[in-house]
């Protein structure tokens, strides 16, 4: 009904017609609500949420007085007679009525009032399960009856008017050859009689209730059976469960992935230079990224899950045994710092972007330091502590919503095995396992484990538990950022500047790396680098970026640390430490918006250049490359209010983080010694927001 | 088939524990947030000229109302004779300098009154906008519009950037609820 009311011609012939204008109203108010009532939606989808949201978000509400209070007045009888009445007269106040047809948001403003009217109207008479109504049936007679009569006051107005009351539609309507006095009364018509067809129809019902008796007034609450538990595991899931319970699953998804990075390298380097025709300059910097953040932020680490680099490792190691073990001195992730800046400024300085043969040789390189570090030591050290891309993505991971996490711990209190950490030998059993697994080779000890960071999704252990308790579960954002304590093979977060230097590199580089490609910093560059003498821009771009990755976030975070720990109390380290967690959100949000911008407005940059790689190969199936595909594709319009809610949602989470550390600390002043990391990221936050208002440059496409 | 009971074990379980429950969810939000908004609700705009020209009768809508620079939609009902009504319709803007620019209304569906034709408005200022019906003897119809600066970019999205304040305040709520919740 609301698809007809809003979407057919009704809508249309609405802006051209009072009479139709009338008649969608009368099916949004009249017809549509009563009817969502009567489906009992709203306990629906209340139970239908998920229950961190249902309860974490919407449970402290649910359970204050006060709120409470105020939806017993809001779904009362005499509340909703009065928003009908409201609403309806206002509504047909001449200036507002067309105001509403010139104005969209009016006319939204308008809809949504009717609506929420007709909701608040119809609800007390439904009473949709579980509530109950608060009225005897023969009151709501006399309810129904005079949101009657106050509706044929309005329509009698409209039928028996001499002149045009809503002179914008005397044009249209004599064009359609209508009178518009005549379109006026036949809409006075619909909107008496059409509600009266319902209205009555409702009033006769309460009468035969209100002699016979209501069956909701008889009704006794039923006994409720307990509430089954359910696992929270994803594992169990039909079909995405059993894809991820599969090794071979997962393998087939690492050399697909190693077969498509081996196709890049090669057009990379004998493809033409050009990025946009390149697969080399499309599929790693658009469509690799982009599905990157946005499967960190639904799922979790599921990039690194499928990294060809493990594919290719695990290969190694079928002929070749790593006997070393990784020097205990190099265990945290001050290389892992090093490499993300050296990352990050070289990616600006020598615009990978934009040159195809230079990103297969990274690639490369990515490859061969895997290959030589994981063939020398034993575990996956180049993955702990090494591989900066494997640093971004457990790093956002501690946002996602899904993690590696014992489903039982009683089970793992009682195992004296250890196979999740120690791995395990073929067995048989009500967890069978056809091959040798190894344990967690990043040392993550399952009923010790806090969070998603450091985790690479492998699902090793999942496989060698022979309890099949590893699960995939919904964690809590508190665990991973929020909370100090020790987690297996981090330690404590409070404790680990490595962790926390990185942990800041990755948050402000999210910002240099967006800023980079608008059209000031670019200007800037050029400017600083022709004030210089500088040939080119590029060691002016590495300067900058530089400055964004390296220099603000140390002042930045120093300056916040220091004010935080004279606010607050504490050392100033400990503050510096925590609060570079709380900058996480902020930083993972403005990947996030970075990366979907380019996935959004360049995805279908990959046809041109695969129709152009193949026609290469000789392979003509894929026709001749559809250039047009590589440039020219507008901007969605849903791009920028998505964007900045996800930088919203950043600097929320943020703040919310910023304060959460300091109430499990059981700070004295939480407010104030969480202050100046809001201060910090909100400040990120309006950098972001200025960045993605700014003419970008098009990335990886021919613009 | 069975009647649908909320009773049921299956109604009564708790469906928001299954995890299952959350890529759902969210593949319902991202429908629900793809849904084209231009679709589901009104067209708007404002009338630019209404009357009797080229043997019918016509409305001119123009939108946004009022006209900015940039993207404009222009709407026309045009009811006249068969030989009228099925001839193109060409829509000139003339503008300050002697900037000008044309484009053909093509109606909505075959035999439609309703025709539309878009335009870019380059820049402010007075413009007169020209109704001419192609091929006819008709005298082409004239009226004055006047054009605004396109908005800036951010004045659109202040609603979409300022919306964490709301929810910030929600939160706030959110945490000292739970809070005295947890001491009770």
């Amino acid at each position: 009904m609301l698809l007809v009311a809003l979407v057919s011609p009704v809508d249309s012939l609405g802006h051209l017609l009072l009479s139709f204008h009338m008649l969608q109203h009368w099916m949004l108010m009249m017809v549509a609500v009563p009817l969502l009532l009567l489906g009992s939606a709203g306990m629906v989808v209340l139970r239908g949420l998920p229950s961190r949201l249902r309860r974490g978000a919407l449970g402290p509400f649910l359970a204050s007085p006060l709120c409470r209070r105020m939806l017993r007045t809001v779904v009362h009888p005499i509340f909703g007679w009065s928003a009908l009445l409201v609403v309806t007269a206002v509504w047909h106040v001449p200036a507002l009525y067309q105001a509403a047809l010139q104005r969209d948001w009016i006319h939204r403003l308008e809809h949504a009032s009717f609506i929420l009217a007709a909701v608040l109207f119809w609800y007390p008479l439904v009473a949709p399960w579980p509530s109950r109504r608060v009225w005897p049936s023969a009151a709501f007679i006399a309810y129904v009856l005079a949101a009657d009569l106050q509706n044929t006051v309005f329509a009698a107005i409209l039928t028996f008017s001499e002149r045009v009351l809503y002179p914008v539609y005397e044009p249209t309507a004599a064009v359609l050859g209508w009178s518009p006095l005549r379109d006026q009364q036949l809409a006075g018509a619909i909107m008496w009689t059409g509600t009266q067809l319902i209205m009555l129809p409702v009033a006769v019902l309460f009468v035969r209730r209100a002699l016979l008796g209501d069956p909701q007034e008889a009704l006794s609450p039923r006994p409720r059976a307990p509430l089954r538990p359910r696992a929270n595991d994803l594992l169990r899931a039909p079909f995405i469960g059993a894809v991820l319970r599969s090794r071979r699953a997962r393998g087939v998804l690492r050399w697909t992935a190693l077969s498509v990075a081996l196709a890049v390298m090669v057009d990379g380097w004998v493809g033409p230079q050009d990025a946009p025709s390149n697969l080399a300059g499309t599929i790693p910097w658009t469509h690799w990224r982009g599905i990157a953040v946005l499967a960190l932020l639904v799922l979790g680490n599921v990039l690194c899950m499928t990294c060809p680099l493990v594919a290719a490792r695990n290969l190694l190691r079928r002929f070749w045994t790593p006997r070393l073990r990784w020097p205990r001195a190099l265990a945290g992730k001050w290389i892992a710092v090093v490499l993300v800046v050296v990352w990050l400024v070289v990616y600006e300085a020598l615009d990978l972007w934009a040159t195809p043969a230079g990103t297969a040789w990274v690639m490369l390189g990515f490859f061969v330091a895997a290959l030589v570090v994981d063939g020398l030591f034993k575990g996956a050290a180049f993955c702990k502590s090494i591989c900066p891309i494997g640093q971004f993505q457990m790093v956002q991971s501690t946002l996602s919503p899904f993690g590696v996490s014992v489903r039982d711990a009683s089970v793992c209190r009682g195992c004296e095995t250890q196979e999740c950490i120690r791995g395990a030998q073929p067995r048989a059993g009500l967890v069978p396992l056809r091959v040798a697994v190894p344990g967690c080779e990043l040392e993550l000890f399952q009923p010790a484990k806090r969070g998603n960071l450091d985790c690479t999704f492998c699902l090793d252990c999942v496989d060698a538990c022979p309890h099949g308790n590893v699960a995939l579960q919904p964690i809590r954002l508190r665990d991973s950022l929020a909370s100090p304590a020790w987690g297996s093979s981090i330690g404590r977060t409070d404790g680990r500047l490595d962790l926390a230097l990185l942990l800041l590199v990755l948050a402000f580089g999210a910002f240099t790396n967006a800023a980079a490609m608008t059209g000031p910093w670019l200007e800037l560059a050029d400017s600083l680098s022709a004030r210089w003498g500088m040939a080119t821009p590029m060691l002016m771009e590495g300067a900058l970026a530089f400055t964004g990755v390296c220099v603000l976030p140390l002042g930045a975070a120093l300056t916040a640390a220091l004010a935080s720990a004279r606010l607050g109390g504490g050392g100033w380290l400990g503050n510096f430490n925590l609060g570079a967690h709380a900058l996480v959100p902020i930083g993972a949000m403005m990947w996030c918006v970075h990366w979907t911008f380019h996935l959004a407005t360049s995805a279908q940059t990959v046809i041109p250049a695969s129709q152009r790689a193949m026609l290469d190969l000789g392979i003509g199936w894929f026709g001749q490359p559809e250039w047009a595909q590589s440039c020219c594709v507008p901007t969605p319009a849903w791009l920028l209010p998505l964007e900045l809610l996800l930088l919203q949602g950043g600097l929320l989470c943020s703040g919310w983080i910023a304060w959460r550390q300091r109430i499990d600390r059981n700070e004295r002043h939480p407010i104030r010694a969480s202050l100046p990391w809001w201060i910090l990221a909100t400040a990120l936050w309006a950098c972001g927001t200025w960045i993605v208002m700014q003419p970008m440059q098009m990335r990886g496409t021919a613009l | 088939m069975g009647m649908w009971n909320m009773d049921r074990d299956a109604a009564d379980a708790d469906a928001g524990d299954c995890a299952v429950n959350l890529p759902r969810f969210m593949v319902l939000m991202f429908v629900c947030a793809a849904a084209p908004s231009a679709v589901v609700w009104a067209d708007g705009g404002a009338i630019v000229d209404r009357g009797e020209w080229g043997g019918g009768r016509f409305v001119l809508w123009v939108n946004p109302a009022p006209p900015t620079v940039g993207p404009t939609e222009w709407t026309l009902l045009y009811s006249a004779d068969a030989a009228s009504s099925s001839q193109r319709i060409v829509l000139r803007l003339d503008g300050e300098g002697g900037a000008w620019q044309e484009g053909t209304f093509t109606p909505v569906d075959a035999g439609s009154a309703m025709h539309t034709c878009v335009s870019s408005l380059p820049f402010a200022g007075e413009w007169t906008v020209t109704l001419q019906i192609d091929g006819s003897a008709w005298q082409p119809h004239t009226v004055a519009l006047r054009v605004q600066p396109a908005a800036e970019p951010w004045h659109a999205a202040l609603p979409w950037m300022l919306l964490w304040i709301p929810a910030g305040v929600l939160l706030v709520l959110r945490e000292s609820l739970a809070m005295r919740q947890s001491r009770a």
